[in-house]
């Protein structure tokens, strides 16, 4: 065995251009599905994420009505008792972040135009621990006291034709059906990205949207962060509790993430990625399989002579198996350098994906533009054994056909 | 056979379907309710009740028109509402909002919007009673009883391609000439709302419905009622009524 080891080093360093290339593709292989894992592994992590930030919460406070008509965001059902609320519940362990929004639809008007569109009263200091507007203001700037100002998608701002600093007029109906404006200052303009929010979306102090709706003191949502996301469900049971002993739970519901309608959208994103990734896999297998092939059947002269020297047939798959494998590592090697330097690259940088996304449509789709990979030592791990696998796998049959050749055929066989 | 049925099947033979005596085109009905609807000038002061599932909510405005052009109307009640203002001029429809001490101009898909929460949009509220034979092309469907007032059915169908309601079904009292009830269709046929009317009133030379009630069938458990408490047809309207000025006035 020591021999064939040998053998097989001084064969692979014999040929060194044949066995960088073959190791290559193993590489490439690697390098494709490390890259490809780690970056859905970010996309799935961002949605879930921004679902939180934007949607859900880990945990979260709403009437059920609210809920069941999310669609059409009913503005009269509302939490009332906010404050009340809040306390009872800040006083469990565990949370830590709280907010609570209004959202409704209403009409923006302009000198020219009027749009119909979606305001979000926000509370502008804690809604910073959920979707931090700061990060994406392109003008202007966050909310800097309480006054009647508003943060304005820059797609909204474009169909209005407004600039930072004009006045735009808001109306709606109130909750008893009254209608009320209120003019507001566009303090900033922001672009997060999201479709639907930057051409729909706009975000005034929760006080204001309260004047608006003649509903003082309440909202249509609280949302909660955990320290743990884990114990959602838990904390849940807690505030229903809460709900029951004040006689909120006919109108009131709590709501762990786990629980979110939005979350059983995942599953079938998750597999659609698997798919991905099993295809990608495949690809790879198939690179990897065509090189060795090629790579031993060229060899077909030269194992004729090594046989007709009086090598078993045993010893030959033995040594091209051998030879597979420093090939295979080096391949690994090369490809797992490679493939995590450049995942925990993009982890950093993140990859932005703004211009493309900008011409989509979706409705609610919570995909980031920038996508951030999220290279795991579990990828690796994986990518590892598919190439190790893959390339002694793909050695086997033509190690086999070559050993069962008779040394004269194979001595025939003219030299490359 | 006798005389008596021998005459009867003459005059089935040579009288066209419908009864006798009382034989009126499509057209002549359209222009005949024209005749109750249309006015020169009119002041009304009008409770708006909207009941929305279980709610009930009560508005009150007045409301002056001048030909088919000119509307203004002002809410007095409730206070959320109160001095909220609109005018309906020939160019443009405009909404004045107290809260805000700011105009609104609508057009385009807003005029179709619910106005003030009820199931009357801006464009229903504001829009005059327009000569209906100059606007629609009628057809006489037949005969029928509505709330036992027998009324001839008209189908309306408009001469402008961009109208809301396409087409109209109009049950006419055959008496007084007041559709009684309205349904009105987009163009795809779809119902859209159903007005009914009642309490009609008789003034010195016309029928008028004191009070209407619009469904819109987009929206659940939904209707609106007008009560006009007081109406006033061919008054001398106040300069300066139907100007922005007007609009903007404390």
């Amino acid at each position: 065995m020591k021999k064939i080891i040998q053998l097989a080093w001084r064969n692979i360093w014999r040929n060194w251009r044949r066995t960088i290339l073959t190791s290559l593709a193993v590489a490439f292989g690697m390098i494709s599905i490390i890259f490809s894992y780690s970056y859905l592994e970010g996309i799935t992590e961002s949605i879930y994420k921004n679902l939180i930030d934007i949607e859900i919460g880990h945990v979260k406070i709403v009437s059920r009505e609210f809920l069941r008509l999310e669609r059409i965001l009913p503005r009269e059902h509302l939490v009332y008792n906010l404050k009340e609320l809040e306390a009872d519940i800040s006083s469990l362990p565990g949370i830590s972040a709280t907010t609570e929004r209004i959202k409704f639809h209403l009409i923006l008007s302009s000198e020219d135009e009027n749009e119909p569109c979606v305001g979000i009263g926000i509370n502008p200091e804690q809604e910073k621990n959920f979707f931090d507007l700061r990060q994406h203001m392109i003008q202007g700037s966050y909310f800097q006291e309480p006054a009647a100002e508003m943060l304005i998608g820059d797609g909204l701002a474009q169909k209005l034709g407004v600039a930072l600093g004009d006045e735009l007029l808001a109306v709606t109906t109130d909750i008893n059906y009254s209608t009320y404006a209120l003019t507001f200052r566009v303090a900033g303009i922001f672009k997060t990205g999201f479709t639907f929010m930057d051409k729909n979306f706009f975000y005034i102090p929760i006080d204001k949207a309260q004047e608006l709706l003649d509903c003082q003191g309440a909202a249509h949502e609280i949302l909660l962060l955990l320290d743990d996301a884990e114990n959602a469900k838990e904390i849940s049971s807690r505030i229903s509790a809460i709900l029951n002993d004040k006689g909120l739970e006919d109108t009131l519901t709590v709501l762990a993430w786990q629980d979110n309608f939005w979350m059983s959208y995942l599953p079938f994103a998750e597999i659609i990625f698997s798919g991905i990734l099993i295809i990608i896999m495949l690809i790879a297998a198939l690179v990897i399989l065509n090189t060795m092939l090629m790579a031993v059947l060229e060899r077909t002269h030269e194992i004729g002579i090594i046989k007709s020297m009086g090598m078993r047939n045993g010893g030959v798959v033995s040594l091209i198996l051998v030879e597979s494998t420093f090939i295979g590592l080096l391949g690994v090697f090369i490809g797992g350098m490679i493939g995590s330097g450049l995942s925990l690259l993009a982890q950093n940088t993140g990859l932005n994906f703004t211009r493309m996304m900008e011409k989509m449509e979706f409705e609610f789709a919570f995909f980031s533009p920038i996508i951030y990979p999220k290279f795991t030592f579990g990828i690796l791990l994986l990518a590892v054994g598919f190439g190790l696998v893959t390339t002694l796998a793909a050695a086997i049959y033509p190690a086999r056909k070559a050993s069962r050749m008779e040394p004269v055929e194979a001595l025939r066989t003219s030299m490359k | 056979m006798n005389t008596f049925a021998l005459f009867l099947t003459v005059a089935f033979i040579l009288l066209p379907k419908g009864s006798a005596g009382q034989e009126l085109t499509a057209e002549a009905i359209l222009a005949r309710i024209d005749d109750n609807m249309v006015f020169e000038t009119a002041y009304s002061e009008i409770d708006m009740i909207i009941t929305i599932g279980r709610r009930v909510i009560k508005k009150e405005l007045i409301s002056y028109t001048e030909g088919t052009k000119n509307s203004f109307i002002e809410f007095l009640s409730p206070a959320r509402d109160r001095g909220t203002k609109m005018l309906k001029t020939d160019k443009a429809l405009k909404v004045y909002f107290p809260s805000a001490e700011r105009v609104m101009r609508l057009s385009g898909h807003m005029l179709k919007q619910s106005m003030m929460g009820s199931d009357f949009s801006y464009e229903d509220m504001t829009e005059n009673a327009e000569e209906l034979k100059k606007e629609y092309k009628v057809k006489l469907l037949g005969e029928e009883t509505f709330n036992d007032i027998p009324c001839y059915v008209l189908e309306l169908e408009s001469r402008d391609e961009s109208r809301t309601y396409f087409f109209r079904k109009v049950w006419v009292d055959k008496e007084k000439f007041i559709g009684h009830k309205v349904e009105f269709f987009a163009k795809s046929g779809k119902l859209l709302k159903v007005m009914t009317v009642g309490n009609i009133q008789s003034f010195r030379n016309r029928y008028y419905p004191t009070r209407v009630t619009m469904a819109d069938k987009l929206r659940e458990n939904s209707k609106t009622e007008m009560v006009i408490k007081t109406i006033e047809f061919d008054i001398a309207i106040p300069e300066g009524t139907f100007t922005e000025r007007n609009l903007m006035r404390r």
